[in-house]
């Protein structure tokens, strides 16, 4: 609790709170435009953090995060276009609400509900992380392999269509981070002679690339979409009777958000669909989802906001991203010297709780910022993307540059920015490699001292209890859904999952 | 080359199992080159070796889903406007450290504002110098990375 008090202490400087203003502020116009996500947002804003000290930086970050997931709503609700795919479930209903002329209404509602599910992932995140990384201090190579290990296959189950495709991308971002010297013994591997490759491609024009090309690419393919808004926006504060109507659903969403986000890979666009789904369940008149009712704005908006506290708790307490925003952050952690994990919370204490607190201030801003300022951010809405794409693409090349102060970096970007575009046309996610990029090494090196420690045997990963539980875990999370189908196919394709597809 | 291409998810899914293949079987055989290290320590080459061969395994795997589904829907994968766009960044990327960031950015800024949609040259140009002009100055001055002026540095 003292070390809580501490964190508010530090966060609550002018310059902090200054920094986490813009940080919501800028999140919440990328997220409000269509076809730039929270990730996209957060891996171009990177750069330009490193000049920063490790704390202004990242609550900078953690600014945009928050943000950009709340902002998508806008765009969702007016134009019936999710600003951000973690906001493409508030479309349902949240959209119907426009056509009655109530759109002003529906984005008080997500506003209340997003600040609801955000304070309590981030409640989370404070009480629960301690207790994690204290845990985790126990973890020796055989436990975090097999904690790698289990959050690359959820990775990979979750992240595509096609568990086979996405195996086969987290195959390709393992052998990705194996590129450059082995750590272990010093052999270049996959360098063809390349000393431009002996640290192996860095992380950030890796995820720019994948992250930010594709989506201009696209939009070069197919065109662009401009928005007009017409519709005026009025009475944005919720009434009582929204709030009392929603609050169940946003709670219940909120912890679910939550939970989903920790679970590494699993992001805000799940958390958003499951909730609305679950909220459908819960109800007493579930036929009424989909026509613009309270819960219908409130579950996803809770949710996905839930997710972004969520999302820090693995993040910070074990090192393993919770989705591919919390990879990012991850990035920037580690270019300022930081390594995550049980380590940072013995090491650098002021920090975490600093990090906590700067969550919840984040969560309040967004709070204040929607309520007064949507109006001003519903005009960003109609802001010509032709002017802005290419300016994206101009930002992805100096902030690839910026990193090493190196050209090589920019190659890399522009060439995994094309594989990220083929990706997409055979519905590929990136996700699987940037995850794959940071747990890989964390597999590969406890794997190896394990066995080390073992003198060979494999039995090691057996006898611990907690390692044995990782690995029941992750054989369970690919044979899962294999079990299933194949359950589905026998009984004649009755049950197949009417959840995300068809919703 | 024809502009206009028909490819279908399968053909798409196929290709891609093909070039996944491809890589598996071209890091199997790096690996075996790699020295085996006598220790304890399972060497270099253990982990790359078990990844290439999983994912041979997964792209047979995905060219077998792929032939049994069969799935007809069209993927445009390229048009005229996106192979303007790769063209420009292949010589962007040849050209960037002679031309430097100033020339090639604007040109690059130009050049897609218009593609995109941009009502005339002039605005597009207009808008793609003070672009450039915002983003050198930030950089340059609060985010100390000096971007290289190419031909430029000596005129400034």
């Amino acid at each position: 609790m003292e070390n809580l008090w501490i964190g508010f202490a530090n966060v609550l400087q002018l310059k902090y709170i200054l920094l986490i203003m813009a940080g919501v502020a800028g999140g919440i116009s990328i997220g409000s435009l269509p076809g730039l996500t929270a990730t996209m947002g957060v891996a171009l804003l990177l750069p330009v953090t490193f000049g920063m000290e490790a704390t202004s930086g990242f609550l900078i970050l953690i600014g945009i995060y928050v943000g950009a997931v709340y902002g998508g709503s806008v765009a969702a609700i007016l134009v019936r276009t999710p600003g951000t795919p973690a906001a493409a479930a508030t479309v349902f209903d949240g959209n119907e609400f426009s056509k009655r002329g109530e759109g002003g209404r529906a984005i008080g509602i997500s506003t209340t509900a997003s600040a609801i599910g955000g304070t309590i992932s981030c409640l989370m995140l404070m009480f629960v992380s301690p207790f994690l990384a204290k845990f985790a201090l126990k973890f020796s190579s055989a436990e975090y392999f097999a904690l790698a290990f289990f959050g690359l296959t959820i990775i990979a189950s979750i992240s595509a269509k096609s568990l086979v495709k996405g195996l086969a991308v987290g195959m390709v971002g393992l052998l990705i981070s194996t590129i450059g010297l082995d750590p272990m013994t010093g052999y270049s591997r996959f360098t063809f002679g390349s000393y431009y490759l002996f640290d192996g491609f860095s992380l950030i024009p890796v995820m720019i690339g994948l992250f930010a090309m594709p989506q201009i690419y696209t939009s070069v393919l197919d065109g662009l979409d401009e928005f007009d808004i017409k519709q005026k926006v009025t009475r944005i504060l919720p009434s009582k009777e929204d709030v009392i109507k929603m609050l169940p659903t946003a709670i219940r969403s909120g912890f679910l958000g939550t939970f989903i986000g920790s679970i590494p890979g699993a992001g805000a666009d799940i958390a958003a669909f499951t909730a609305y789904n679950e909220a459908k369940r819960w109800s007493k008149h579930p036929e009424k989802f989909g026509t613009g009712i309270v819960e219908g704005v409130a579950a996803p908006e809770a949710a996905n906001n839930g997710v972004t506290g969520g999302a820090l708790i693995p993040l910070l307490t074990l090192g393993v991203p919770g989705d591919a925003v919390a990879a990012i952050l991850l990035g920037a952690l580690t270019l300022q010297g930081l390594q995550p994990g049980p380590i940072l919370f013995r090491d650098h204490i002021d920090l975490v709780y600093t990090i906590f607190a700067g969550v919840l201030i984040a969560n309040i801003f967004m709070f204040i910022m929607g309520i007064l300022g949507i109006r001003m951010f519903t005009r960003i809405v109609s802001v010509p993307k032709y002017y802005l794409m290419p300016i994206i693409f101009i930002l992805c090349i100096v902030g690839s540059y910026a990193i090493n102060n190196s050209f090589f970096d920019v190659l890399v970007m522009l060439g995994f920015g094309i594989v990220g575009y083929l990706m997409q046309k055979v519905e590929m996610s990136g996700s699987p490699i940037v995850l794959a990029m940071i747990l890989g090494p964390m597999a590969e090196e406890n794997l190896r001292k394990a066995l080390v420690m073992s003198e060979g045997s494999p039995s090691i990963f057996f006898t611990s209890p907690i390692s044995l539980f990782f690995l029941i875990a992750a054989v369970g999370t690919i044979v899962w859904p294999i079990v299933k189908n194949i359950r589905n196919k026998s009984n004649g394709n009755s049950t197949t999952d009417s959840g995300r597809k068809s919703a | 080359m024809t502009t206009k291409r028909h490819t279908t998810k399968k053909q798409a899914d196929m290709v891609a199992a093909v070039i996944l293949l491809l890589i598996g079987i071209y890091v199997s055989i790096e690996v075996s080159g790699y020295t085996k290290i006598a220790s304890l320590d399972i060497g270099p080459a253990f982990f790359p070796r078990v990844l290439g061969v999983l994912l041979i395994v997964f792209a047979i795997l995905l060219a077998w889903q792929a032939k049994s589904k069969n799935d007809q829907t069209q993927v445009v994968f390229i048009n005229r406007n996106l192979m303007i766009v790769f063209g420009l960044v292949a010589a962007f990327a040849v050209a960037f450290n002679f031309l430097g960031f100033i020339i090639t950015s604007v040109v690059l800024l130009t050049v897609l504002m218009r593609l995109m949609g941009a009502e005339s040259w002039k605005k597009a140009i207009l808008v793609s110098i003070i672009t450039t002009i915002v983003i050198y100055g930030v950089f340059h001055t609060f985010l100390n990375v000096p971007l290289p002026l190419g031909i430029l540095e000596p005129l400034l």
